[in-house]
């Protein structure tokens, strides 16, 4: 009976070998992206620089609808609103995270905007990807 | 007797042997939220100056024109130029005048990859001093 059962027995062994080594694989070759519940579709750029980490993220829709993304907190914003907040917190830097199909008033537009809020800084988030 | 004996040590060594499926489950599931929750694309930025040369536009001094149309067609001070070829044209334009300025008059509906394809462009010819305007 004993020898009728190891013969039965599928060898899991080598399974597992590949499965640690895939495993060991995407924790090294990955990293660990948020997940952005907006869907936007990042621009693509050939000049790799190095991701940002700004205080604060506007995050602009095809639509034109914008968004504000700061510790965590996600908020649907009309556009007055958002002015107050920028009045409010005076960060130095921006990230914006446009949607790489929007057209070029609404990005043109938050530039102004910014402009006039005195922030020297802004960053355009996008996706490297090699020549 | 011998038989018996063969027997007895056959279960032995089943009971030695570790179970290792709930192991195969654990990396099993740690395989799957890696595949899952990784991304292999490179994150990058590109930084827009806000004031660069505003005044100089003011004075239309040094100034040199890039048009970004609506379909995409680029052209550099009223003649159409390809995106591949404008690194080349803008490199001529600051041997000549270092201080040159370029005004990005891009179209209200022209998408902004368009935009950022070109500011790339126009960066690696080696000049920061970009501003952007709507036609």
């Amino acid at each position: 009976m004993a020898i009728k059962k190891k013969i039965k027995q599928i060898n899991l062994i080598p399974l597992i070998n590949i499965i640690f080594l895939m495993l060991i694989f995407f924790m090294l070759a990955g990293t660990i992206t948020k997940v952005d519940p907006y869907k936007i579709n990042i621009p693509e750029s050939i000049i790799k620089n190095d991701p940002s980490t700004p205080f604060l993220t506007l995050i602009i829709k095809k639509n034109g609808d914008i968004f504000i993304d700061s510790k965590n907190k996600e908020k649907k914003l009309r556009n007055e609103f958002y002015l107050e907040i920028l009045k409010k917190r005076k960060p130095k830097e921006i990230a914006l995270k446009i949607d790489a199909d929007a057209p070029s008033e609404y990005f043109l537009n938050i530039l102004k905007i910014l402009e006039n809020e005195n922030i020297k800084k802004v960053v355009i988030e996008t996706n490297y990807k090699k020549k | 007797m011998k038989n018996n004996n063969f027997f007895y040590e056959e279960e032995k060594k089943e009971l030695i042997s570790i179970n290792i499926t709930p192991l195969i489950d654990i990396v099993f599931l740690l395989l799957v939220f890696f595949m899952l929750a990784t991304s292999f694309i490179q994150k990058s930025t590109i930084e827009v100056n806000l004031n660069s040369g505003k005044s100089q536009i003011a004075e239309k001094k040094n100034v040199v024109t890039i048009i970004l149309k609506k379909n995409g067609d680029i052209s550099l001070n009223s003649k159409l130029i390809e995106l591949s070829s404008i690194k080349k044209e803008i490199k001529n334009k600051l041997n000549q005048n270092a201080a040159y300025i370029f005004l990005i008059k891009c179209h209200k509906k022209v998408e902004v990859q368009k935009i950022i394809r070109l500011i790339e462009e126009v960066r690696m010819a080696g000049t920061d001093k970009i501003q952007l305007i709507n036609f």
